[in-house]
């Protein structure tokens, strides 16, 4: 059998070589001290409605930075919802310790060469759907420009031997791995801080995808899968199919339990099956009291 | 076997996944069509499978190394050997050296007869290591198409950095809208080394080598 066509070119043993080095900062990230004992809900959107809309937006405005994608509806759906569940906005501070975040930053992840970073939507629930989509797009952009800059000045500290003193001694010191190293490098790659991530391998075709702990700074992440068909039953009895969209959202059961979390993803679920009016505009403000969630 | 004799016997997998052993895992799942790779029977369908599995790890390397927690990695040597969960690891076969142009007979002729029973022996002997040495970076791949499996979510323990599984095909709305059968692919992977763009392009040339099936059909 010959080797596959599909074959990424950056798949080979020299990029290999390094490649230890070049994920310290992952490593790091993902210790052992940084897992948390996480729930995972699942839910499965009907897509007929935020499809329409996307198509309409798309119809109306041709510009290809302003176009609007389903992960534009989802980012703009969950910071919508969560204005509403606003104790999931939150971060970590230490292991222990929890910064409960009034503004919503919703962080895309972004595919790059072997590399994942992510993208940063800066009080998302205050911008209208078309501004999101704009922002991402111009955010994307800069970043696939920017990364690998960045990743060689990431390689030249590491290669002055700072950074692989760090690497052992982080995982045993809470402060200086948390403090030092795991924010810093992070926050280094991404420009800016973020209070939720949105993660979709959907885009690239898997149909589910599950961790076994929840690992990081932040207290909840949303999962966005393969857009799938289901069977449902109509009216008239007949079989019918229609596009859905299963997602699942982690969090800490430490912080929460299951049913704050399972009304936060059916807000999603609602924003996304009525996006005209969840998930176009500015979400509604509701007042401390009313907040739901905590 | 009575219960203290097989916690006995499991002593070397609980220290194997022990505390500060187990990776932070990551499954994706994709779902390959059946065609001419899955006719057969399981295990010729296991053997195809194999093939594939031997083909994306000729294209990616990295998801059959071993990785304990220096800052060096190791990688298998061109074409990387297997350990073969037959029947959801009733039965582990050793293949120690496997390409994807290998012919189908012979993955065949070794599922059937064991691989290499020696290391095989030893991959569940553990305290016995020190005799067979450092174990080789290989690829693990499981077979739960057989005992109708259809998902799977798992651990890892260093230094395996990945595991291949295969589930049970199952029925689902085709693009045409038509019923078709779907065989589920599941891929483990240590977060730490592995994000999930390059997790999914691995399996993408897995089926890729399965959905092209050179190696079978002549």
């Amino acid at each position: 059998m010959s080797r596959p066509q599909s074959v990424p070119p950056s798949l080979s043993r020299g990029e290999l070589d390094g490649w230890v080095r070049r994920r310290t900062m992952y490593i790091n990230k993902f210790h052992i001290s940084n897992w948390y004992p996480n729930c995972c809900l699942q839910a499965r959107v009907d897509l007929a409605a935020a499809d329409a809309l996307r198509k309409r937006l798309n119809a109306e405005d041709r510009d290809p930075a302003r176009r609007v994608t389903f992960s534009h509806l989802i980012t703009k759906a969950v910071a919508n919802a969560l204005r509403n569940h606003i104790l999931f906005n939150g971060k970590y501070t230490r292991r222990d310790s929890l910064l409960v975040h009034l503004r919503i930053c919703a962080a895309n992840v972004v595919d790059t060469a072997g590399m994942a970073t992510r993208v940063v939507i800066e009080d998302a629930d205050r911008k209208t759907l078309r501004q999101v989509a704009a922002e991402t797009h111009r955010l994307v952009s800069a970043r696939r420009a920017t990364l690998g800059e960045k990743l060689d000045r990431m390689e030249e500290l590491q290669q002055s031997g700072f950074l692989d003193a760090l690497f052992w001694i982080a995982p045993y010191t809470k402060r200086i791995s948390r403090e030092l190293f795991h924010s810093r490098a992070v926050d280094f790659l991404e420009d800016n801080p973020s209070t939720v991530v949105i993660t979709n391998p959907g885009t690239l075709g898997v149909a589910d995808c599950k961790a076994m702990l929840f690992f990081g700074q932040l207290l909840t992440c949303l999962r966005i899968m393969a857009i799938e068909q289901e069977a449902v039953l109509g009216d008239d009895g007949r079989v019918g199919f229609r596009k859905v969209l299963p997602m699942g959202l982690d969090y800490d059961q430490r912080v929460c339990d299951a049913g704050p979390a399972a009304r936060l993803l059916n807000e999603i679920r609602r924003n996304l099956e009525q996006p005209e009016r969840f998930a176009m505009g500015p979400v509604e403000e509701v007042s401390s009291g009313e907040r739901r969630g905590a | 076997m009575d219960l203290r004799e097989r916690i006995r016997h499991r002593a070397a997998k609980m220290r194997q996944y022990g505390p500060g052993r187990v990776a932070p895992t990551v499954t994706i799942r994709k779902e390959m069509p059946a065609g001419a790779w899955s006719q057969g029977d399981p295990l010729e369908r296991l053997g195809r499978f194999c093939l594939a599995a031997a083909a994306a790890c000729g294209a990616d390397p990295l998801f059959a190394g071993r990785y304990d927690g220096a800052l060096r990695l190791e990688l298998p040597p061109d074409g990387c050997g297997q350990r073969v969960g037959i029947e959801g690891g009733q039965r582990w076969v050793e293949l120690a050296r496997i390409g994807p142009a290998d012919p189908l007979e012979e993955v065949l002729r070794a599922l059937r007869s064991g691989g290499d029973q020696r290391a095989a022996l030893l991959d569940h002997l553990p305290w016995l290591s020190a005799l067979r040495g450092r174990r080789r970076a290989a690829l693990e791949v499981l077979d739960l198409s057989t005992l109708c499996i259809c998902d799977w979510r798992g651990v890892l323990a260093a230094p395996q950095l990945a595991r291949l599984v295969l589930a049970a095909g199952e029925l689902v709305p085709g693009r045409d809208r038509e019923v078709q059968q779907v065989f589920p692919l599941l891929l483990d992977f240590d977060h730490k080394l592995i994000d999930a763009g390059r997790a999914s392009r691995f399996l993408d040339v897995l089926m890729h080598a399965l959905g092209q099936g050179a190696a079978w059909t002549t």
